[in-house]
Order: structure tokens, then C-alpha cells, then sequence
């Protein structure tokens, strides 16, 4: 299929949620004319947010596949290459993991975590190359708990350190196509953007206490940040932006 | 369902979740419970799933699996709060029956 001149694309992986979500969102307002979603579980949680952003009149197209299988990676680009001829976004969101002691995490978790939530990245990466346009950009979703420690964390923090240093490779070796890629490290996010986690209470009490601003963040404060890296950040190349509060300060 | 098939396809699950849960396959019965024998969490349930997923070509949807356990809570006068003593292996390979005549319900 060929999209007009002007026609913007993005995709978003991990779409239908949560970060992801209000990343489309963003992006339906006024950065693209079609969004491509990615989600693998909750059609309904897609549809609802297909259904808010019909109003937009931006093209949605959801691509509903297991990011844990190298083969329908390679599908669900099949379908984009179907769908477009152009992209001119990327934001990997999708991610999954067990919150429990990293001592106690089980060989089949470390490897769902990571697959899902650090290889797809680059599966991805490698299929929808051929898309991606000079002036392309690629943002992915990364936590504090990569950096630092974060209690019940450490499957997913060893997962999104590797996603960081994935991007700051993939910024070297695609800058010459034209295409930036760059980082979010998101802090602590209120209730209604966690998954359930143990001992939610207790973290979230120990980092309001060191965060700054005074207030955990949000999935919009988080989306700002992706869309900065997007589109108003043109010698930005390989970096993490930490969108936190100031918690990492203090 | 043909007795044959059936022990087919509990015996390919049975070696599923042991890759899975890394316990021995003569550990696993039908009526072993995931979460109160296996001591499986949420996690290794999604490893699992996606693992039989591949194995046989289909997809889960959530609507189908909560439809087919309240189904199932229903059929025993159990609650939601009793999902965990419900959710057995043999719970597990109806569901994979379930899709399985779903899909060749509508072969051609």
C-alpha cells in the first residue's frame, strides 16, 4: 500500500495500556495520520481506545501478536510491510516480567522478561528497517529500575539495562539512515499505570519521600517525553532521557 | 474426543509444563493444581499458554479462558476467589480441546 506524501505513521508496541496508550493518544493528536498498535492479550482494552481515537480521524490498525516469538515478529512486520509503505515512528513499550526477588526468579521468567521486553526491540528493529524513513525516529520505553535498584524489580531492570544499551548501538549503526534512536527511563508511575506489585505501598511512600516534584508520575508525563525524542529532538542521538520527578537526584 | 487424542495432547502439555515450572514430568498429573501443587505464578501460566499456543496454532483469547472458567466455577458451585483451586492441568487441556474442535469446526 502507498501512503500519501504527507502521511505520517507511527508504531507502537505494548499499545493498548497503560504508557503505550497515552503514547498513541499523543501521537493521534497531531503527529500522524496512522497508528499502527501492537498488543498481544486485551482486545478489549484495544478497542476502547480504537473507539477514543476515532474521533481523530487518524487510520488505526491493530496488530495483535506475541512479541516472544522471533515468527510473529516477522509476521506482524509482514502485515505492516502489507499495510504501509512508510514508517516514520517507532516506541517499544511492550514489556513483561515476574516482581519478586531476583535471586528467587526462575530460568522460564528471565527468559520471557527478557525476549519480550528487550529482544523484540531489536526483532522489531530488524524487520521494519526496510520501512523507516531518513528522519525516522525510534523511542524505547526504559525504567529507573535499569539503573538502580528497585525492590521485586530486578528481572525487568536487567531487561531494560540491555534495552538502553541496545539503543545507544542501534543510534550509532542507523544514524547514517537517517534515523535517530533514543531512550525514556520513566520513574515510578501512580497506581493506575502498575501492574500489580508487591509491596507497592512501601515504594511508593520511599519514593515520594525522595522525588522532587512531589508527585509519582504519569503515563502523559512519560508520553511528553516520548514525543520530545520523536519529533522536536533532531541531534539527539542514542540518549536516555529520565523523566522521574528528580527522584535520580536526590 | 477420541480417549487417543486426548492422551496426546495431555501428554505433550504435561512436558510443557515441566520445561516450564523445571519440575519433572511424573510430578504432573491431571489433577495437579498450578498455583497450590505446581506453585506456579501468574508468570509461568503466560509461559505456558504462549508455549501451547505455538504448539498447536491457536490463540487463547482472555474472554475465553475467563468464559471457560466460570464455566467451570459454575459447574461446581465455586466462585471466582476459588479460580485457584479450579485451575488444574486438566483444566488446562479442556481449554486446549476446546480450541482445538473450535478450530476444525471451521476447516473447511
Amino acid at each position: 500500500m502507498t501512503n500519501p506524501p504527507e502521511s505520517r505513521t507511527a508504531l507502537v508496541t505494548g499499545g493498548s495500556r497503560g504508557v503505550g496508550r497515552a503514547i498513541c493518544r499523543l501521537l493521534a493528536s497531531e503527529y500522524v495520520d496512522t497508528l499502527f498498535i501492537h498488543y498481544h492479550q486485551n482486545d478489549a482494552a484495544f478497542q476502547e481506545l480504537a473507539e477514543e481515537l476515532a474521533p481523530t480521524g487518524v487510520r488505526i490498525s491493530p496488530l495483535r501478536y506475541n512479541l516472544v516469538h522471533v515468527e510473529e515478529v516477522r509476521e506482524m512486520a509482514a502485515e505492516l510491510h502489507r499495510l504501509t509503505s512508510r514508517l516514520d515512528y517507532m516506541v517499544h513499550c511492550a514489556a513483561i516480567t515476574a516482581f519478586k526477588p531476583l535471586i528467587q526468579v526462575k530460568a522460564n521468567q528471565w527468559d520471557l522478561t527478557l525476549h519480550v521486553s528487550t529482544r523484540s526491540f531489536l526483532d522489531i528493529m530488524q524487520n521494519v528497517l526496510p520501512l523507516m524513513m531518513q528522519g525516522g525516529a525510534v523511542v524505547a520505553v526504559s525504567s529507573t529500575g535499569s539503573q538502580r535498584f528497585n525492590m521485586n524489580y530486578g528481572a525487568l531492570g536487567v531487561a531494560k539495562s540491555a534495552l538502553e544499551t541496545t539503543v545507544r548501538y542501534l543510534a550509532v549503526e542507523l544514524a547514517n539512515k537517517g534515523i535517530r534512536v533514543n531512550g525514556v527511563i520513566a520513574g515510578l508511575l501512580d497506581q493506575e499505570h502498575l501492574p500489580p506489585f508487591p509491596e507497592i505501598d512501601v515504594l511508593i511512600n520511599e519514593t515520594l519521600k525522595r522525588t522532587p516534584a512531589g508527585r509519582l508520575g504519569t503515563a502523559e508525563d512519560v508520553a511528553q517525553a516520548v514525543i520530545f525524542l520523536l519529533t522536536q529532538a533532531p541531534w539527539v542521538y542514542g540518549q536516555h532521557l529520565i523523566v522521574d520527578g528528580g527522584f535520580s537526584l536526590t | 474426543m477420541p480417549a487417543l487424542h486426548r492422551q496426546a495432547v495431555l501428554d505433550n502439555l504435561i512436558d510443557i509444563v515441566a520445561r516450564s515450572l523445571q519440575i519433572p514430568a511424573d510430578a504432573i498429573s491431571p489433577e495437579s493444581r498450578f498455583f497450590l501443587d505446581l506453585e506456579a505464578e501468574s508468570i509461568d501460566i503466560l509461559d505456558i499458554r504462549f508455549a501451547v499456543e505455538k504448539t498447536y496454532g491457536f490463540k487463547f483469547r482472555n474472554e475465553e479462558i475467563r468464559t471457560l472458567l466460570d464455566e467451570a466455577a459454575r459447574n461446581r458451585g465455586l466462585t471466582e476467589k476459588d479460580i485457584p483451586e479450579l485451575f488444574t492441568v486438566e483444566s488446562m487441556l479442556d481449554f486446549i480441546l476446546f480450541k482445538l474442535s473450535a478450530s476444525n469446526d471451521q476447516s473447511p
